[in-house]
């Protein structure tokens, strides 16, 4: 049985690649006709999205393990080289499919009320849409090169939208930072692509997955630790990770939906697509659990002492993904995709959310003339008397996020630590630590969140009169798609609801087809339904108690504007300038590179060797071969004749051998 | 089905028809410009009727491919196979956006005359011969019908020394290196009793005598010419630069692609068993013209001088692909072919539109701040200039990947290398026109004022851009066709002894 709306598929792609072009020539021909924008951009998501509905429910007819390969065209055909441009429609895309087209549309929903002010409008909203079209390349390709014009197409995207207010050099510098840092990873993803080349001699993931690969070999060890170091790049993990948080320049619906919704999980699905790699390479999916685990907590920790309500919410990022991670590196795939959909929801509210007070702050300040930060939660405080909608719903995503049952985020998050704790019984007492690691980082999480809910929602207001007056709540535009995040931060988690509470782990279910074989490969075993209490137990524990402790710690202090607070000292001082990371990484690699690449290879290298000799050399010495048969080229004919005559009899006694 | 029997009157005038639809509709065009040449008007219209006659032909060429129209036995004189189709496909649609292109530009150059259209059309009917043609002298007469009118052509602008110039040196060596040509025939004549390309193979299939040796060597020379090859180039660039710029790309493309269709059928059809002959001049003759005509271009400050030179280059680069001998070879040729006169008319026509009234070089350095003047069209031309130049995504780049793959399947090394390096050396005069264009302000308030693009000019350009955009990223279509057509080349059966 074939249902005919899978091979529709690429009008998936195809919309927002519409949307992309018509906005592009609307900003280049008419850039004020914002009314056709605000029609075009998300009105192609909203359709893309049910085109998608649409995809997923013919694919739910189909057998599950019958993935439908959807060639577009033929594309690269060299000797034993041939890629087509196919996208993959298995169940495991099914979902990424849904969530892109789904969160995006909201987002691009909220982005009317947002960005409506703004120049650049139409620009705006073709990036968007073209983030959207690689999106849903990367996670439809069919074959490594094409989940690769994805990978490269979305940090493309992303670097326009960071440095989207280019003219600020700032975030013109931290669009550059995203793209450099994430170089490293794409090298990674390269590499490993060159060596499945080598070792296959295919490329597409049916013929890559099902090679004989030896288990535990050098081989495939190699290439999953250089995917995982693409993946670290792009989903911003330990060493790489330092590019998101100074991604938040970019606007602030742009930080929901590349930077914490779809993009940054991309690594994660490329774990579980390539899962049986990775099953089969044990000390790979260590590393990739252990480097979560590690990002989990450290980024968490710096969480606690932000002051920038993005930046809190960048490293909350950051550390989630370090959860993702470690669910797919213990080998269980579907519970780390069940926090990659989780997470979709309640991070893109908490951004939304967090754009929502920016912009009533923006508002206020705009209003009043001030220059104070807008987004610095000291000054901020009080706002759930001016925000009533926003402030509900924020809660609600902190909740989720903080692991309080029954929110989206606990059933999520639980899955991933009792994946840890069964990998630990399992016989890899590594696992342990990792599980350890993973319920501090769950109690730092549940007080950095309280601590910004406390910090900007409630206490004492720090803006002055004049600005409280200007505060009010975004248009619906904006509140909409924030309530139906909401909805999703709250119940998500029935998609895959426990068998213990009496759920039927349908995501799991579903994902079975795609991800099972792995999970079993990778030696994962669930554990036993009494432990399992035990475990959930302790982590909702640890989630409220951190609830708690951060909530009354933050209202517990007096609180100032930003202007007249003094800097932090000692410890919270490292932790607040992010354990001075960026300053070592400065010092240590950058600075180095910069300095031996001015010295050796600009001036010495490049100027000298190569521009001197090879290219102005080589230029110089051809131009001069050419003037000298310019000048043979006199206008005379019968200097032509001569020449012709010449190569004339040269033939004949070629020819004539 | 619709096999036809060339040996009959009717069958050879069906084999014929999109020739003498175009033969009778040109005596019109020749009949109503006697009347009617008074002014821009006329002219104009004569170039429609004119246009109109290409699409007639055009639609008899679609018609016969479509209907698989064949020979029964061997095809005497003309070949009735999907290679000639689709080489008289594309010298149809080369010679109707000649057309016009020229239709503002002769007007705006005051070259006002009423034989532009037919001398067009007459050069086309000469390549649709050349392209159909199995027999020599077939071949022959084509070659030199295209040719007579291309010569007028070419001095066209009687007003300039240069054009003249042009002309009367591409006659004095063009008459020179038809003499090669009809030697060559007659010699092979001598060798076989033979014209017929399919009934000379049959005779030479076991080993050519040195008649026929020195007849085909002969015949490689006529040809070189007419591809402007090195040593036999050194009348292009004179020649381009000369001739009217419409003329120009006109010979550019549509000349050399009636050459090299009628040459890869001669090697392919009449002298495959004498490949290890002919091979080795042809690869000679390839790697000279690539490295000659590259590197002469990096000297050139005229635009359209280089793309004289840029024009002998990519002769070479096509000479590469005619090397093999194999389907997959010719295959890339018709492939590299379409490219290549895609782009190079566009970037013609584009020239058209830049040149100033009366005073007709544009140097590259006239082209500074292009950009921001007339975006669409400087856009344009370096989206011809990286295809011509190779850069992955465009048209060229997959010719030339197509081209070095079918080359590199015969396992030749030398040729491939010769293209990349050719490549490389071009980005050396491709580039700086787009750096010119883009980087560099412009010099005076009002540079770029005599910018004109027609309205068909720009809707040629347009399609020219989209096609080399569209085939740089799905080529496989064109290329499998290019491929089948290639296939039919191999020697027709002999099935009777002709005495």
């Amino acid at each position: 049985m074939t249902a005919p709306i899978i091979g529709l598929v690429w009008v998936v792609v195809a919309l927002p690649l519409l949307g992309a072009v018509l906005n592009g020539l609307i900003a280049v021909l008419r850039p004020q006709a914002k009314s056709a924008v605000s029609v075009i951009g998300p009105g192609v998501l909203v359709g893309a999205f049910i085109m998608a509905a649409a995809v997923v429910v013919g694919l739910a007819g189909l057998p599950p393990d019958a993935p439908q390969v959807v060639r577009i065209w033929p594309w690269l055909v060299a000797g034993r080289l041939d890629v087509d441009i196919a996208f993959l429609v298995d169940r495991l895309s099914a979902v990424m499919l849904l969530v892109v087209t789904g969160i995006g549309s909201l987002i691009h929903i909220f982005s009317i009320g947002y960005m409506r002010s703004d120049e650049g409008y139409a620009r705006y909203f073709a990036y968007l849409n073209l983030f959207v079209v690689f999106m849903l390349v990367l996670v439809l390709g069919s074959n490594m090169p094409v989940v690769f014009i994805g990978w490269e197409g979305v940090g493309l995207a992303s670097y326009l939208l960071i440095g989207f207010w280019f003219s600020d050099e700032q975030n013109a510098a931290a669009g550059k930072k995203a793209f450099l840092v994430n170089r490293i990873g794409d090298f990674g993803f390269l590499v490993a692509m060159f060596l499945v080349w080598n070792h296959v001699g295919a490329l597409d993931f049916s013929t890559v997955l099902g090679a004989p690969w030896v288990p535990g070999g050098a081989l495939v060890t190699a290439v999953t630790l250089f995917l995982f170091l693409g993946c670290a790049g792009k989903s911003a993990q330990i060493p790489l990770y330092v590019w998101l948080p100074d991604a938040m320049a970019g606007p602030t619906p742009v930080s929901a939906l590349i930077h914490a919704a779809t993009m940054v999980t991309a690594g994660v699905y490329l774990v579980a697509r390539t899962g049986l790699l990775f099953a089969a390479a044990p000390l790979s999916s260590a590393v990739v659990a252990g480097i979560g685990a590690l990002t989990a907590l450290f980024a968490a920790t710096i969480g606690l002492r932000q002051y920038d309500i993005k930046k809190v919410l960048a490293y909350s990022t950051v550390s989630q993904l370090g959860y993702m991670f470690v669910g797919v590196g213990a080998g269980a795939y579907a519970a780390g995709i069940f926090h990659l959909v989780t997470h979709a929801f309640f991070k893109a509210l908490l951004f939304l959310g967090a754009g929502s007070v920016i912009h009533a702050m923006h508002h206020a300040y705009h209003a009043t003339h001030s220059h104070d930060d807008a987004q610095d939660m000291r000054n901020m405080g009080g706002l759930r008397r001016y925000l009533p909608v926003t402030w509900v719903l924020m809660w609600i995503a902190t909740l989720a996020i903080a692991g309080v049952p029954p929110f989206s985020g606990f059933f999520s998050k639980d899955e991933i630590l009792g994946a840890a704790f069964a990998r630990g019984a399992a016989g890899q007492p590594i696992y342990y630590v990792f599980y350890a690691m993973l319920v501090v980082a769950a109690f730092i999480t549940a007080y950095y969140m309280a601590r910004l809910m406390a910090m900007t929602f409630h206490g004492a207001s720090r803006a002055t009169a004049a600005e409280r007056e200007q505060l009010h709540e975004a248009p619906w535009s904006m509140t909409g798609p924030l309530i139906v995040l909401g909805i999703g931060s709250a119940v998500a988690g029935v998609l895959n609801l426990p068998t213990l509470v009496g759920g039927h782990a349908w995501l799991e279910h579903w994902l079975e087809p795609v991800t099972g074989i792995a999970t079993r490969l990778s030696g994962f075993r669930p554990v036993a339904g009494n432990h399992e209490a035990v475990l959930v137990g302790l982590a909702v524990l640890v989630g409220v108690a951190g609830l708690i402790a951060g909530f009354r710690a933050t209202t517990a202090r007096a609180l100032v504007p930003a202007r007249e607070a003094a800097p932090d000292t000692g410890l919270a001082r490292l932790v607040y300038h992010k354990f001075y990371v960026d300053e070592l990484y400065e010092r240590f690699i950058v600075r180095p590179i910069v300095t031996f690449s001015r010295v050796f290879l600009w001036r010495i290298f490049d100027q000298g060797v190569v521009d001197g000799v090879a290219v102005n050399g080589s230029a110089r010495l051809f131009r001069g071969i050419g003037w000298l048969g310019s000048r043979l080229q006199s206008g005379q004919v019968g200097l032509y004749i001569v020449v012709f005559v010449v190569g004339a009899i040269w033939i004949l006694r070629t020819i004539l051998g | 089905m619709n096999a036809l029997d060339t040996t009959t009157p009717i069958g050879a005038t069906l084999a014929l028809l999109p020739e003498l639809l175009l033969t009778g509709w040109s005596l019109v065009v020749l009949l109503v410009v006697a009347w009617r040449h008074e002014g821009e008007r006329d002219s104009r219209f004569a170039g429609w009727l004119s246009f109109a006659g290409i699409l007639l032909s055009l639609a008899a060429v679609l018609g016969m491919w479509h209907g698989d129209w064949h020979s029964e036995g061997i095809a005497h004189m003309v070949a009735l196979d999907s290679f000639r189709y689709a080489s008289a496909t594309l010298i149809l649609l080369l010679a109707g956006a000649s057309t016009l292109l020229s239709l503002r530009y002769l007007g705006r150059q005051r070259l006002l005359a009423p034989e532009y259209y037919p001398l067009i059309l007459f050069a086309t009917i000469g390549m649709l011969v050349m392209a159909a043609a199995t027999d020599l002298i077939l071949i022959f007469l084509g070659l030199e019908v295209m040719s007579v009118a291309v010569y007028v052509l070419s001095g066209f602008d009687r007003y300039r020394r240069s054009s003249a110039e042009a002309a009367l040196k591409y006659f004095l060596i063009g008459a020179f290196a038809s003499s090669f040509l009809l030697y060559g025939i007659a010699l092979i004549w001598g060798a076989t009793g033979q014209t017929n390309l399919s009934l000379i193979a049959a005779q030479l299939a076991g080993g050519a005598p040195t008649m026929a040796s020195l007849g085909l060597g002969l015949l490689l020379i006529g040809f070189g010419f007419k591809v402007s090859a090195v040593p036999f180039h050194m009348w292009a660039p004179d020649v381009y630069d000369g001739a009217p710029t419409p003329v120009t790309g006109f010979m550019a493309t549509g000349v050399k692609a009636a050459a090299f269709v009628a040459l890869v059928r001669v090697l392919d059809q009449g002298f495959i068993a004498q490949a290890h002959q002919w091979q080795p001049v042809i690869g000679v003759l390839a790697v000279a013209t690539i490295l000659v005509g590259n590197i002469t271009a990096l000297a050139q400050e005229s635009l359209k001088r280089m793309l004289a030179y840029s024009s002998v280059a990519h002769a070479g680069y096509l000479l590469v692909a005619a090397w093999p001998g194999t389907a997959f070879g010719s295959g890339a040729v018709l492939f590299y072919l379409a490219a290549y006169c895609v782009t190079t008319l566009a970037s013609f026509g584009i020239l058209a539109a830049i040149e100033h009234v009366g005073s007709r070089t544009v140097l590259i350095d006239d082209l500074e701040g292009l950009f921001s003047k007339r975006p669409w069209g400087a856009t344009s031309l370096a989206v011809c200039l990286l295809s011509l130049l190779g850069f992955p995504g465009t048209f060229g780049f997959v010719g030339k990947w197509y081209i070095i793959s079918s080359v590199l399947r015969e396992g030749s090394w030398i040729l491939p290398v010769a293209v990349a390096v050719g490549s490389l050396i071009s980005i050396g005069y491709y580039l700086p026109v787009i750096t010119a264009m883009t980087f560099k302000p412009e010099r005076t308030i009002d540079a770029h004022r005599q910018v004109a693009f027609s309205r068909a000019g720009k809707a040629i350009v347009a399609m020219a851009v989209l096609l080399i955009l569209l085939f740089g990223v799905w080529p496989t279509a064109l290329l499998n066709s290019a491929v089948r057509s290639a296939r039919t080349l191999a020697p027709q059966a002999v099935v009777t002894e002709v005495p």
